[in-house]
């Protein structure tokens, strides 16, 4: 079929759509009774191709056919298939990546608010950064999808959503045991285990990965084990109940950055790392108990957790600026236990009508402390050591209403409160407070036709204090070292979001376009590479996200997005640092019923406003997965960066000091972390449960 | 194909997007960092001072910007500080922390040469809002004669102080702590990769406030031979030396300017 052929093909589609696609309207109820944990809104949309909330044109769901076929290295690798998202991985596999959305640096987490089902896996206050996000104890076999909502609409978006909310889906639809094992040019090997016993659910699973991977260029070295299980242990009366539980373990060695200007001048290559010694260590102990019971009227989802954490970096990325005589390298140490539970009702009251009600509350008790090392390893001075508890604990409700077929509205508001208490063993005191703040949230959708929506939303997001805001002074000591000083209270961070856009689904296409904009008055942010806590000035963010996508046929899906954003500090009018105004996305996914499946995925990073008047490159790369499944035995070979571009993931604008041929400066430039070079993996996969089987049975 | 018209299309996007544009770094000028004439001639209490050397060792003159530091107006605002005490994460000073202009190195200043060249700055384009510098003891490789008595000091000061009919000379030798440096002196400049401008460097015996640098040093009393002469060191009058030590820390003394 050439291209014109299929074009026609296309239109013919869009004039006459499939017989198989339902055109009447679904209504709620019918909707609120199906296993799907997506919200029971949904009213006259039936052609639901771009799956998600449905109530906003910009929220996304990552479905199990492009985590099927995509190129990806960990779970964070969906992420990037998120619309206006980049990420950026500036030590090994293990540790967390830096998160890039709609105008935000949200550094490593602290403006998304990410769940594995229920539970928060931001870590708040690690020691790190704030809102740390490590997902690589996720394994992607085990991910049914993922969810994402940009800005802050939903009631549900709790703390650190002030850019969006991220959930991890977990199930495995593809029932059965099979194990994988995937060899990679850059010494990768990675095993990975599934069992999903057929009779049961997608829910019930057991996932279990082990991954050693040299990693390209040096000091790239990554090893992890983790599990995953989860059971449905009990169906009936309207009541489910679910359990799961996760263990991670990983070690990774860290590259840091690389000087611009070292690299201009060959003194160091991009995928190099001044350092032969910077590691991570990350641990992680999950185990939850989710009771979903629906008693017409009212449904409820109720999810208790416990997490174990434990992480430390031994690394340096300023080499001896700030101490000449031993140097910067340090060490970060956090412990910590998260107990929590949550509940979410929806209760309706009329049929047009629904109250939803969403609480929750989680304890972050940690322990966290920094060092800083000599070259040689040993401490010289313990700057940060602390105890704390945090509590969260948020309320929120509102209504839900159709009050015609052609329209929806979620309204409400939730109230946040933040009570720590930190003790500070350096200064030997204890330090503490609690703050709370109220967020408004309304979204409406109209449905003008079937097959067109509209979209408006207004919320406001919040991201808590961190505990360490609450040790240090709030008054400057007369000729205080301003660079050093650490000031600015402990203070809830706001941001209020406004979005409007439109959908459209004519047949296989899908169209939608969103007009964004974000706006925080002041943000009160830790800055965890110079170790300050800052209070900055306000910020706006505005943009425009559109995307287009295509179903020809049953088992192919093409894409292509762009989200344009332009953040500006109001006052000063400079571009926020780091954040990648354009991003252009397009991607091809497909899964033949014959066995064949294949993934495409190119981006486009437009140039990103650094610091400064200074201006990252653009980059654009192309990641390819080509595989084919023949009975029980699957093979796949992905390519990523197939165009071998030598690209730069991550650039930041601070100041180092490596060479000590060359003057101490204090003035930032320029330091790069590399893109991955071209890289392949192939993988096996063997199906045992369709061995012995005759071939239609064994797809 | 449809696909691989799709993927060419891509590729041609690429390469317009990629294609020379490699990063740029930030836009810098290069500014001479110069002397500014110092109010030589004074009055300590009831003691006239004229100095005749100034000389002042000093390690990496720094530029800094407030950067995006939070600031507020407004009514409301201030009635909210008032009641909710509100510090900053680079406060006071009416200067900024973030630094993104120096003159690096080691250098020795003679306050009385006025017009004569410390050194050339680097300064990225930005507002720049303030300026620290570290003070050092000189060392002969700071260009200095084997027997300059500045070396080992920080300061060099020699002059004379006359108090009605008595006058008498005088010479201080001040050490600071390595490392010990001021912090905030105000500046208020725009660095453009165009700007033309020198950055001037003040000593300011007699601050804003009328204070000096001598306060509580009574150099006349201090001559107690009656020869006429006081060394002012550590090891001659701790006391003296002490609080003029410490007068000298205060960055009321010190000033950047901008010298069209």
């Amino acid at each position: 079929m050439n291209g014109w052929t299929l074009a026609a093909a296309i239109a013919s589609r869009i004039a006459h759509p499939p017989a198989d696609v339902p055109t009447e309207p679904v209504p709620v109820e019918e909707i609120a009774a199906s296993e799907d944990e997506s919200d029971a809104e949904t009213v006259r949309e039936v052609v639901v191709h771009r799956e998600a909330d449905q109530l906003s044109a910009s929220a996304v769901t990552v479905g199990r056919r492009e985590i099927d076929t995509m190129p990806k290295r960990g779970a964070e690798d969906l992420l990037r298939h998120i619309p206006g998202m980049h990420i950026v991985q500036h030590g090994g596999q293990g540790k967390g990546y830096q998160f890039y959305l709609r105008g935000f640096d949200a550094v490593h987490g602290a403006d998304i608010e990410t769940k594995l089902g229920d539970i928060p896996i931001n870590e708040a206050s690690n020691v790190h950064a704030h809102g740390y996000l490590d997902l690589s104890f996720i394994i992607p076999e085990a991910v049914e999808g993922v969810d994402a909502t940009k800005g802050s609409y939903r009631l549900e978006q709790g703390n650190f959503g002030t850019a969006g909310s991220i959930r991890y889906r977990l199930g495995v639809p593809q029932r059965g045991t099979r194990a994988t094992y995937e060899f990679g040019s850059t010494l990768r090997h990675r095993m990975s285990l599934v069992h999903a016993p057929k009779g049961r659910g997608k829910e019930t699973f057991l996932a279990f990965e082990a991954m050693d991977d040299q990693g390209y260029g040096q000091r790239r070295h990554a090893q992890r084990l983790t599990s995953i299980g989860q059971a449905l242990l009990y169906k009936g009366r309207g009541t489910t109940v679910t359990a799961m539980g996760a263990l991670y373990g990983a070690r990774f060695e860290l590259p840091g950055t690389v000087r611009l200007d070292d690299v201009r001048r060959g003194d160091v290559g991009l995928y190099d790392s001044y350092t032969d010694d910077s590691v991570g260590e990350s641990a992680r102990a999950i185990g939850s108990m989710q009771v979903k019971t629906d008693r017409g009227r009212v449904r409820s989802r109720t999810s208790a957790w416990v997490q174990a954490r434990r992480f430390s970096l031994d690394e340096n990325f300023t080499g001896d600026l700030l101490f000449e005589d031993t140097g910067d390298r340090h060490r970060q140490l956090h412990a910590a236990v998260s107990p929590g539970i949550s509940t979410q009702l929806d209760i309706r009251v009329h049929p047009r009508v629904e109250i939803p009600v969403h609480a929750r509350w989680q304890a972050d008790i940690a322990e966290q402390s920094t060092d800083q090392l000599t070259p040689e390893g040993r401490t010289w001075d313990t700057p940060r050591d602390l105890a704390f508890v945090q509590h969260g604990l948020s309320l929120g409700t509102g209504v839900r209403t159709t009050p015609t077929s052609w329209m929806l509205l979620e309204a409400g508001g939730r109230v946040d409160v933040f009570a720590t208490q930190v003790r500070d063993r350096m200064q030997d005191r204890e330090f503490g407070g609690a703050t709370a703040a109220v967020s408004p949230r309304a979204m409406t959708k109209f449905m003008p036709f079937d097959r067109w929506q509209i979209f408006a939303a207004y919320g406001r997001g919040v991201r808590s204090p961190e505990a360490r805001a609450y040790t240090l002074p709030t008054q400057a000591a007369e000729n205080e070292d301003l660079s050093q000083y650490a000031g600015g209270q402990a203070r809830i961070t706001q941001s209020d979001s406004v979005e409007v856009g439109t959908r459209v689904q004519p047949g296989i296409l899908d169209v939608g376009v969103a007009g964004f904009g974000t706006w925080i008055d002041r943000e009160s942010v830790f800055d965890h590479v110079s170790g300050f806590n800052v209070e900055r000035s306000a910020t706006q963010r505005l943009g425009v996200e559109g995307d287009v996508q295509l179903h020809p046929t049953s088992w192919l899906d093409f894409g292509a997005d762009v989200t344009w954003a332009r953040g500006r500090f109001i006052n000063s009018g400079s571009p926020i640092p780091g954040a990648p105004p354009l991003i252009v996305t397009a991607k091809a996914s497909m899964a033949h019923p014959k066995g064949f499946r294949a993934g495409v995925r190119w981006f486009l990073l437009g140039a990103r406003p650094l610091s400064y008047g200074a201006v990252a490159a653009p980059a654009t790369v192309m990641d390819v997965n080509i595989g084919y499944r023949y009975r029980w035995a699957q093979l796949d070979l992905s390519v990523d960066n197939a165009w071998n571009q030598q690209w730069r993931e991550g650039e930041y604008h601070f100041a180092s000091h490596w060479d000590p041929e060359r003057p101490r400066s204090q003035l930032p430039t320029v330091h790069a972390v590399a893109g991955n070079p071209i890289t392949a993996r192939i993988a096996l996969t063997l199906h045992f449960d369709a061995m012995g089987r005759n071939k239609s049975s064994g797809r | 194909m449809y696909g691989t018209r799709f993927w060419i299309a891509c590729a041609a996007v690429s390469c317009i997007a990629a294609c020379d544009l490699d990063t740029s770094l930030a836009p810098r000028v290069e500014l001479d960092v110069v002397v500014q004439a110092t109010e030589d001639t004074f009055s300590a209490d009831d003691t006239q001072i004229e100095l005749t050397e100034v000389r002042m060792a000093l390690e990496t003159l720094e530029f800094t910007t407030e950067g995006e530091m939070h600031a507020r107006a407004g009514l409301l605002p201030a009635l909210h500080d008032l009641v909710v005490p509100t510090a900053l994460a680079h406060p006071g000073h009416s200067a900024g922390g973030e630094v993104v202009g120096e003159l690096v190195g080691r250098h020795v200043v003679d306050y009385l040469d006025a017009g004569s060249t410390v050194g050339l700055a680097t300064l990225l384009a930005a507002d720049y809002s303030g300026a620290n510098f570290t003070f050092t003891t000189a060392e002969p490789s700071d260009g200095l004669a084997e027997d300059d008595p500045l070396i080992g000091h920080t300061f060099l000061l020699a002059g004379t102080a006359t108090r009605g009919d008595v006058e008498v000379q005088f010479v201080a030798y001040v050490d600071q702590d390595e490392d010990r440096s001021i912090f905030g002196l105000p500046l208020s400049f725009t660095a453009t990769e165009s700007s033309t401008e020198q950055l001037g460097l003040r000593f300011a015996p007699v601050d804003p406030e009328g204070d000096t640098i001598f306060a509580d040093v009574d150099i006349v009393s201090l001559d107690e031979d009656g020869d006429g002469f006081v060394e002012i060191s550590a090891d001659e009058n701790s006391e003296a030396w002490a609080n003029l030590r410490r007068n000298l820390q205060v960055h009321d003394h010190y000033a950047v300017e901008v010298v069209e």
